[in-house]
This record gives C-alpha cells, sequence and structure tokens, in this order.
C-alpha cells in the first residue's frame, strides 16, 4: 500500500481516536504523527491492507503506552475545566458541546471501545482483539458507555428504559 | 426476542443490530421508540467525536517521512527521496563531527551569543513548522507571484528564479517578510526575506531535523531554513544574486 494512500485514508480517524485516547490536541497530533512514522519504517510488513486499520491502532496505542513509560506527560492531572479550554477550537453546537464534556468524564475503560466503534468503526471483536479483552467485556463496557453518558447527560429516557429491567 | 435482550443489544452497536432485533421493533413500539431515541443520539455522539483535524497534518506526516533515514525493505512503497537520503547522510556526517566537537568543547554551547543565535533560529524554525504545509507544495508558482511577494517587502526582483514552488508574505519575528519555499533535487529550502529584521551576526544553526543560516542583505537580513546536510548555498546565492534590496 502507498504510504500517502495509508496517511489519506486513516489520518482524520486515526487523530479523533488518539484525541479521545489522551484528551489534548497537541498529543494526538505528535502521537499520529508518530504512529504514522513506525508505520512508514515496517510498511513492508503490512501484508494485508484490510488489516492497516488495526495495524495503526495497534502502533498508536503501543507508543501511547510509551508515553506513560517516560513519565514525560502528566496530561491526567487536568481537570475536565482545563480540558474545556483546550475545546475553544471546536465550532460545535451546544448540544455536541455538552456530550464532549459528558465524554470527558467518561472512564477511559468505557471510552476506548465507544471511541473505536463509532470513529474507527471496530466491530466488537475487533475491539475485544485490540484491547486485549474478552468480548463479552467488550460488550457491556459499550453498553455501559452509552448508559454513562446518558446519565452525564441528564437524559434519562433510554436510561430508564433499560435500568428498570436490569441492563 | 424480549425487550430486554433487544435493548442490550441496541446499546451495545446501535449502528449494526442484528435481523432478529430489527424484527423485534417492528413489533414493539416501545423498543421502536427506544431505538429511534438511541439512534438520535448515536448521531450527535458521532458528531461530538468527530473533532476537529489540523489542517497540516497531513503535511507535517509527510515532511517528516521524507526526512526519515529509514525506509521499507521493498520498494513499492517508496517515493523518490534519493536526494533526500543524501542529505541524511550528509547529516549524519555533520552530527557525529558536532558530537566530537562538542566532546572537545569546540563549541561554546553556553555562550550568550549562541543562545540568542538557538532562540532566534528555533524562531525561524517554527516558523517554517507552523506553515509546514508549503514544503509539500509542487506546482511551480508564476513570476509574478514571486515580483508581488517581494514588492511587498520593499524588494524588487532583477530576474526571474525558477523552482519556487511557494510565495507568500507573513510575520516573522513581529516582522513582515517575503516568504518563499524553493525546491532542490535534495529537498525543499525556505527563503524568508526580511529587510526590516535587523542584522546581528551571522547564523549557522542545526538540530536534529533543520538547518538554519542567517545571513545579511543590503538592508536587513534573509534566512535559509533546510532539511542538515542539503546544499542552501546555491539557492542563497542565486536568490542574494536576483534580488535588488
Amino acid at each position: 500500500m502507498q504510504f500517502k494512500a495509508l496517511v489519506d485514508a486513516y489520518y482524520k480517524s486515526l487523530y479523533r481516536y488518539a484525541f479521545w485516547l489522551t484528551s489534548d490536541e497537541s498529543i494526538a497530533e505528535d502521537l499520529v504523527q508518530e504512529t504514522f512514522m513506525r508505520a512508514w519504517r515496517s510498511l513492508d510488513s503490512l501484508q494485508n491492507e484490510q488489516a492497516a486499520k488495526s495495524w495503526l491502532i495497534t502502533i498508536l496505542r503501543r507508543e501511547n503506552a510509551r508515553r506513560f513509560q517516560r513519565k514525560s506527560l502528566e496530561y491526567a492531572d487536568l481537570s475536565v475545566d482545563e480540558l474545556e479550554d483546550q475545546t475553544h477550537s471546536f465550532d460545535v453546537s451546544t448540544d455536541v458541546d455538552a456530550i464532549r464534556q459528558a465524554l470527558y468524564k467518561l472512564s477511559d475503560k468505557y471510552r476506548e471501545p465507544l471511541v473505536l466503534q463509532v470513529v474507527m468503526g471496530f466491530s466488537q471483536e475487533e475491539i475485544a482483539s485490540e484491547m486485549g479483552l474478552p468480548i463479552n467485556t467488550v460488550a457491556t463496557r459499550l453498553r455501559r458507555a452509552r448508559l454513562q453518558l446518558k446519565e452525564l447527560l441528564g437524559d434519562d429516557h433510554i436510561k430508564q428504559g433499560v435500568n428498570r429491567r436490569g441492563l | 426476542m424480549k425487550c430486554l435482550e433487544f435493548r442490550r443489544l441496541a446499546l451495545e452497536q446501535p449502528a449494526a443490530i442484528p435481523a432478529e432485533a430489527q424484527a423485534h421493533i417492528r413489533q414493539c413500539a416501545n423498543c421502536k421508540q427506544f431505538y429511534q431515541k438511541l439512534n438520535t443520539q448515536e448521531a450527535a455522539l458521532a458528531q461530538a467525536l468527530a473533532v476537529d483535524v489540523p489542517e497540516d497534518l497531513v503535511a507535517k506526516i509527510m515532511l517528516r517521512q521524507s526526512f526519515a533515514p529509514e525506509e521499507p525493505a521493498g520498494s513499492s512503497a517508496k517515493g523518490s527521496h534519493q536526494g533526500v537520503k543524501r542529505g541524511i547522510i550528509g547529516f549524519a556526517l555533520a552530527a557525529s563531527i558536532g558530537v566530537l566537537a562538542v566532546m572537545l568543547n569546540w563549541l561554546p554551547l553556553n555562550t550568550p551569543v549562541y543562545e540568542e543565535h538557538g532562540a532566534t533560529a528555533e524562531l525561524m524554525i517554527r516558523h517554517v513548522e507552523d506553515e509546514s504545509e508549503t514544503l509539500t507544495k509542487t506546482e511551480l508558482i508564476s513570476m509574478d507571484t514571486f515580483r508581488k511577494t517581494l514588492q511587498n517587502v520593499n524588494l524588487q526582483a532583477k530576474a526571474d528564479y525558477q523552482g519556487i514552488t511557494f510565495a507568500g508574505n507573513c510575520i516573522v519575528d513581529g516582522i513582515l517578510a517575503a516568504h518563499f519555499v524553493v525546491q532542490t533535487p535534495e529537498g525543499p529550502v525556505t527563503v524568508l526575506l526580511m529587510p526590516n529584521h535587523p542584522f546581528h551576526d551571522p547564523i549557522d544553526y542545526s538540530d536534529k531535523r533543520w538547518h538554519v543560516a542567517m545571513v545579511p542583505m543590503k538592508k536587513g537580513s534573509a534566512a535559509f531554513i533546510s532539511p542538515p546536510g542539503l546544499n542552501w548555498q546555491v539557492v542563497k546565492d542565486q536568490m542574494m544574486a536576483i534580488v535588488k534590496v
């Protein structure tokens, strides 16, 4: 696969995944750049173009893990209010902004599979494989992610409908 | 299918509920309403997750890739980077010499003059990186654009200059500059002509990714920013010969 074609196909979704993984625009940008550099260096190992998306996500997740090993970044100490300042460039409606604030408040274990599903278009099987989790756990996290979002948004029409039934 | 099972499935993957679940909502008004609301909110969620992507991200990636010293083993994915490769080899040699020089205290790295030069050079680098998309343009600009860009900073062209792929006026260090990108076989050279920028001392600065040279013009200064190891002097000589200050 041509490198430029790979970049064109995936840079947007990778950036968005990285952004929601890190909650930081500049770290997300660095992660995406580094991911593609590593992809470039081992492009010949990509035998199957269908696997490119998962391959890139794997590289990005490893690169993100390396950040913590280096202990050079402390974004996790940022409050939600501080994170809010980083969204100044978003041109969004109030609804979208409210959802973003709710997404910041979701715990990582719920937000990441949700982002992989909605942004990257991953199936539950692919998420399970990528995150090293049983598929049932992924399903539960996706369900709870959506329920928590509704709760955080104060929109309880879905939450009420399912909680009565023990979801 | 029971309502409980339907709602579980819907919350796990609203965009792809199985046929059995689709059959359920045709029969159950409550679940149909639940699913409609879920889909509305799923659309809003997708919109919320789609944060703006930096416009120059692809340019930055391609720029870094063009400087990358390692290439895939096969040839199918490669571009034509032989010139850049030569530049990298030159950079590696220069870096080795630089390390040796530092070890031997040949370079006065801690002197105030060096620090000031480094800060000025980094300012130039930052400008180039902020506008990194300019480096990846391949179409030559017209000589009319070249002349107008010079005129905007009170400079004139004595002759045409071939090989320019970007021209624009921008603010560098608070001063209006003429910004050009000249493509060479070894890579792009960014030229910043700043007739109102004070010139103090020549700067010859390198870091891992960039070389910056600042030279005097009759009035003000000119900066040449390029990948390390690239023969920027050719561009400097030609530009200085053509531009009338």
